[in-house]
């Protein structure tokens, strides 16, 4: 989102340490938990019921509330906006 | 002629941090709803066309400010979660809230009525704070010091405690913001309710 901090790509987490990264590196559009062990993107429904269980289960969000926030958290990203 | 190209891309940067200040100053004063991109140009004596670059929309202005105090909670959350200190955690919340009071306030007065993005933004933020609050009072929980509790209902008691209090500000306190006025109240008022006699003691 912003030009100096890394965002990821996919579901917009600020990543700060390389950790953050998928592999490990800094350079890598995305992050470490919307990818694969050899660094692919995860599909995109996988994603979006990560983002989804993270809204519920963070703040007691239902499930089709949920699900609604994290299609509009995803839908701008670069890595969804073309397909979606 | 690399040093024109970093001047040019500091300029771009100043450019930027600026437009967010006079945003964040502008929303505070007038409302979120109320402020196009336009009046920020205006307050910046810029183009609009030289916003336009930056932030094509209203939703990107708005964005970019959450994104600026999201990015100075995380800063101060990553330094404090060594000792994982709970009051310390409710301190730092409390008090880069303050500092971005006066849009905080627009900001969840108006929040029904921003684009979703910007809704999901926002609950994306609390969903980070609510695991950080409950990553360091969880082992609390299980020694006895802190009542069990579930993490939603653990959170959504304290941004309750915040958000009413931020809403109703000029009714709850003479000076503002209220969040740096009755900060050390409010925290030890929260730590009371979720604390056990066990933890009382300690
Ligand atoms: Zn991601």
């Amino acid at each position: 989102m912003s030009a100096k901090c890394k965002s990821c790509g996919s579901c917009g987490m600020p990543m700060e340490k390389v950790e953050d990264f998928a592999l490990g590196d800094s350079n890598h559009q995305y992050c470490q938990y919307c990818t694969d062990k050899k660094g692919k993107l995860l599909p995109y429904d996988k994603i979006l019921a990560m983002n989804a269980k993270y809204y519920m289960e963070s703040q007691g969000i239902t499930a089709d509330a949920a699900n609604k926030l994290a299609v509009n958290l995803l839908k701008t990203q670069p890595a969804w906006k073309e397909i979606l | 002629m690399k040093k024109v190209a970093i001047t040019r891309q500091e300029q771009k940067e100043l450019t930027r941090s600026g437009l967010i200040q006079t945003a964040t100053r502008l929303f505070a004063k007038n409302g979120i709803a109320n402020t196009a991109t336009a009046d920020v140009a205006k307050a910046q004596k810029v183009s609009h066309g030289t916003v336009f670059v930056h932030f094509p929309t209203r939703e990107d202005l708005i964005l970019a400010v959450i994104d600026e105090f999201a990015t100075k909670l995380s800063q101060e959350f990553g330094n404090c979660m060594q000792q994982s200190d709970l009051r310390k955690l409710l301190v730092f919340h409390l008090e880069v809230l303050a500092e971005y009071e006066d849009f905080y306030h627009r900001l969840i007065s108006e929040l029904a009525h921003l684009p979703p993005k910007v809704q999901s933004m926002v609950f994306m933020l609390n969903a980070a704070i609510s695991w950080k609050l409950y990553e360091s009072a969880k082992p609390l929980m299980e020694s006895g010091h802190l009542k069990k509790m579930s993490q939603p209902f653990l959170f959504n008691t304290w941004i309750a405690l915040v958000q009413y209090h931020v809403m109703n500000r000029e009714l709850l306190s003479d000076k503002l913001p209220i969040l740096k006025e009755k900060k050390n109240e409010m925290i030890d008022h929260f730590i009371n309710l979720i604390q056990t006699q066990k933890g009382e003691r300690k």
